[in-house]
Order: C-alpha cells, then structure tokens, then sequence
C-alpha cells in the first residue's frame, strides 16, 4: 500500500494564559503556561484508507490537523503528506488536498455557495466540464438543489458544512482532511456524507482524515487514533477498540420489590426499587452463580446487552483519566 | 505567458468574488459617500470661519475657493488611502478564518490584500469618484494630460504605501488579536501628517522639512497640490522619490515581519 501521510514523533506546544485571579483587575493579571497540544505522535495512514481521529476537546486532533495541512509547524519531529512537508511545502501540498475545517468560514458569507464553488474552480484550475459533471453529482448526492443558490448567511450550519465539503473536494484532492465534519448536520445529511466520502474512495482511491469527537462519525472509518491530552493512546481498527472491551456485559435484572438478590458477582452500575444493572464478565454469564440467580425466585425477568460504542469510549475516556493509559 | 495569464486570473476572480461578497452592503456605501461629503463639509466651514475671521484672502497661496477644492480632494483621495488590510487581517485571526485561507494554494498577504482591494475599490467607486466630479466642478484647473498622470502615479505610490504600513499593522493581530486602536492612531496621524486637517505648507518650514522626508504627503497633501498647481514640479518629484524609498523600506519590513509573524499564528481550535 502507498503511504500517503507520515508523522513522525510529531510534537506541538502553545503558550497560553489563564487569568491569575478573579475580580476586577483580573485581566490585567494572566498567569502564563505552556501547554503541550501534542506530545511526540507518530502514525502512518495509507492511499484509500478513511481514518477517524478521535478525541476529547482540547485531546490535540484539530492542532494535529493544521500540522498535516501546513496551517502549523511542529516543534520538534516531521511530517509528510504526499510527499512533502506540509509546513516547508504548503503552497504544492495545497493542490492536493482538501481541508474542511469545522463551521470556519471557507464560503463567502454574503454570496450564494455557488459563487464560492465557483471561485474555486478558478483558484484549482478545474476544467469547466469536470466542474459541472462534479458540481451535479454533488449537488444530488447532497440535497444541495435548494440550497446552493442562497446566500450562505441564510444556511442552517448543516447546509453549510456540506457546503463546505462540496468546495473543499471539487477538485478532487487525493487527501481530505475533515474537521468536525458533522457538527450540526442531521442524520440524513450524515448519511450523505458518508456515502459521499466512500464514492469518492472508491473511484478515486481518496484517503480521509477526519477528527470528531461523535462516536457515530467513526462507524465509516477503517481505522481509529485516538488522541488524549496530546498523547496517541490508541491506533487500530474500530473492532479492536470494541475487542478491548468486548468481554464486558451488561445484565439488567427485574426482581420483585421484596426479594433481595445477591449481586456480588458483578459491578452494580444501578439499584433500585425491583431493578439492578450489572457489568459482568462475559464468562461470568456461563457460572452456576449467575445461572442460580437468574432461576432463583424473585427474579422476573433479565436482559443481557454488549456495550455500545459510546459506553466503551465513555469507559475508555475514564480510564485514561484514572491511568492515563487505555489498559 | 499562458501560466502568468492563468495567475492575473486568480487575482482577477480573488478581486471579483470579493467586490461581489462587498456588494452585499450597497446601502452602507452609498452612506459612506454621504459621510465623505459632510465631512468635506465640516472641513470648508472651519477653513471658511478662519478665512473670514481673520480677513485674508490667501494663506500660503490657497485662496477660500482653493480651499473648498483642497478638501473635496482630500476626501476623494481618503477612498485612495482607505486601509481596508489591517481589517481584513484583524478579522482573519479573531474568527479563526486565516486557517481556512492557509489551505489554499495562494500565499496568504495575496488574499488578504486582494479582499482589502475589492473593499477599496469601491470606496474609490462610490467615494472618490463623486468628490473628485465636485472638485472638478467647482475648481477652475484645467487638468492636462501630465497633470493627470502624475496624480495617478502619486495615487498609485499612496495606495501601495498605505497597504504596505496595513500589512504591518495587520501582523500586529497575530499578537494583539484585537488592533482597532492601533488602526484609529495610524489612520489620525495620517490624516493629520497628510494634509488631511491643515494642507501642509501652512505649517512651520521646520515641520514641513521633517514631514517631507515621511511617507505622509504623498497620500493627500501632494496630489492635492498638484492637482491645485500650488506646488512645485521639484517639490513633487522629491516627494515621489523619497515615498518610492519608503515602499522599499516598508516592503522589506513586511516581508521579514511576515516570516517572523507566520510561526507565530495559532488560529482558534485544538
């Protein structure tokens, strides 16, 4: 596989400020600090492959975005992206990527986004014929046939993130670098999204890198890194995020308000009056314990659930809190 | 030539989306030029109290009626020296919006200079032009072809000083974030080391000597006189000479100021 993108101990840090005090000459006072937004992140990713960059606010993705894209340098360590260095090279990489970043204005604010698509035709160079064959198939693929005509101030933020996306890839980059990409687009547009982004990875073999913070957003990636506090915690496919955690089950058990199970075989999530909710090993659900007390009297009913992808990031986002590592 | 051809066109649709995105605000135009006028005005009833209280009919070789033209061209040739680039800087780096700008393949000052453009072009459209009509009007100067070209090389040499000393203004933002003030104190002090309060030569010789080694005059007070012919063809030429230095000075400060300030950007996110 061709490697298209490379980071290599790739380190980024701010000097930032907070204030030293409250009240009222609290401004006059700043209190400054470095802060470490990224902290020596190395990864590859490959021609053709959708990777989500995954992260709380302020985990480091979006400063690990304008590196990629040459908008910042790094301090210390190298990055490549097509082959050049995208801080030393930015004009030459610009030709061939595509950076959609969050609601930041990328259109002309007072113009219909069609004058912003075509501004961008001129800036990339593209053939009129190829505009117009891309422009329609986006427009369809994108609902955008009531919308790309209208000012871009009257949009909803949904309409105009896919506007966004449409001026960002009309010239059919090799690398699409996605910013929050979803942030106030519904579920339909989401889907259309998607889509959008496989075709294009199909037919053109277009690698995307996008950052979110949405759990739902990386069910299209092929693969996940995970960024906390600056630092990559985690690089693999989804299901070996979800393995990680998968021998984890959660039993909600329905029982009579008077009986009084015995719940020691597992962490109790919740109590209350006739319920309880348990994370048990899955093995666990195999054991004469458990099996005697789903028989026992008293319990009317239970349910067993595997945790969803949210659950394993919420418990993921705890560990690394409490750890500060994923195991 | 084809590939310099294809960049004229970038510039050309850089200029035309942004003069059309401006285009947005017609009413505020049209306003301005209504502002211009009675800011011209303001100027004329001082300049005429002055003239009639103290009874004299020429200061310095401006007559009253050399005056009323004298400010009607220093109010048309504000939309000459308008300094939209710092603006569009300022307001690059508080919305976060410079980063989005930085993944085109265009250098960064070209765009942001190219937007500052299309504002002041109409500026020029709907505030110059009708306030040099009235000058025109209401003056009795015949303009000769020489006289013409040699107030738009001067505009020419203010428009791009002006910018030149936006664009540094401009890198301040990087830092400040917030440079209205600064923008306030620069545009004052040009108006005022310009010729935009008092033309020049009324002012004490020492004063005037000093001024004229300063990128100032040639943004209001020379092509005002010249247009006027109250002053000379050498006093013209120093003043061109001596702001072309500037520029060169002023561009090699833009220059390493933007190599300095461009690690320095760290726009919204993270």
């Amino acid at each position: 596989m061709e490697r298209v993108v490379e980071a290599v101990n790739v380190s980024k840090s701010f000097k930032t400020y907070e204030r030293a005090s409250s009240g009222f000459l609290a401004s006059l006072r700043r209190h400054y600090y470095i802060k470490r937004a990224l902290k020596s992140v190395s990864f590859s990713i490959d021609r053709g492959q959708i990777v989500a960059l995954l992260g709380r606010n302020g985990s480091g993705k979006s400063t690990l975005i304008k590196i990629l894209t040459g908008i910042l340098y790094p301090d210390s360590g190298t990055a490549n992206v097509l082959g050049f260095d995208p801080w030393k090279e930015r004009m030459k990489l610009a030709w061939n990527i595509g950076v959609v970043l969050g609601a930041h204005g990328q259109m002309y604010w007072n113009l219909p986004a069609y004058d912003t698509f075509e501004y961008m035709r001129k800036i990339y160079k593209v053939p009129e014929t190829d505009f117009k064959k891309r422009l329609a198939h986006f427009i369809e693929i994108l609902d955008l046939k009531d919308v790309y005509k209208k000012p871009v101030r009257t949009m909803s933020l949904g309409e105009m993130m896919k506007c966004n996306f449409v001026a960002s890839t009309l010239h059919m980059p090799q690398v699409v670098f996605l910013d929050e990409p979803t942030i106030g687009v519904d579920i339909m547009s989401k889907a259309a999204l998607k889509k959008t982004m496989l075709e294009m990875r199909e037919d053109y073999k277009t690698t995307f890198i996008l950052t979110t913070h949405i759990v739902e957003d990386i069910s299209i990636a092929d693969r996940v890194i995970m960024l906390h506090k600056g630092r990559l915690v985690f690089d693999g496919t989804k299901e070996k995020l979800e393995h990680m955690f998968g021998n984890k089950r959660v039993v909600e058990i329905r029982f009579a308000p008077s009986a009084k199970p015995s719940l020691d075989f597992g962490k109790v999530l919740y109590i209350g009056t006739g319920i309880a909710r348990i994370e048990v090993n899955a093995r666990e659900l195999k054991s004469r314990r458990f099996t005697g007390l789903l028989n026992s009297k008293g319990v009317i009913d239970y349910s067993v659930s595997e945790p969803g992808l949210s659950e394993l990031l919420t418990k993921m986002y705890e560990r690394l809190e409490k750890n500060g590592a994923v195991r | 030539m084809k590939n310099g051809l294809a960049g004229t066109n970038i510039y050309l649709a850089m200029l035309a989306i942004g003069i059309k995105d401006q285009l947005a605000y017609k009413l505020d135009y049209l306003l301005s030029v209504i502002f211009r006028f009675i800011n011209a005005l303001f100027m004329i009833l001082i300049w005429t109290a002055i003239y009639l209280g103290t009874g004299v009919s020429s200061i310095r070789g401006f007559t009253l009626p050399d005056i009323y033209v004298y400010f009607f061209i220093i109010y048309a040739l504000m939309g000459t020296t308008n300094m939209e680039l710092p603006d569009v800087i300022q307001e690059d780096i508080q919305e976060g919006s410079i980063a989005a700008a930085y993944t085109r393949p265009l250098r960064y000052p070209v765009q942001a200079f190219m937007r500052g453009a299309a504002d002041d072009l109409l500026v020029i459209i709907f505030g110059t032009v009708p306030l040099f009509a009235v000058a025109v009007l209401i003056s009795h100067v015949s303009l000769t072809l020489g006289t013409v070209l040699l107030l738009l090389t001067e505009i020419l040499i203010s428009y791009l000083l002006v910018n030149l000393i936006g664009f540094l203004i401009g890198m301040a933002a990087v830092k400040l974030i917030n440079i209205y003030g600064i923008i306030t104190i620069t545009w004052s002090t040009l108006l005022l080391l310009g010729g935009g309060v008092v033309p020049l030569n009324m002012l004490p010789p020492v004063v005037q000597q000093i001024l004229f080694f300063s990128p100032f005059p040639i943004m209001l007070y020379i092509p005002a006189a010249t247009f006027l012919g109250t002053v000379g063809y050498g006093v013209i030429m120093t003043s061109i000479f001596t702001s072309i230095a500037w520029i060169a000075v002023l561009a090699v400060a833009a220059y390493v100021a933007w190599g300095k300030v461009r690690r320095q950007i760290t726009s919204a996110g993270g």
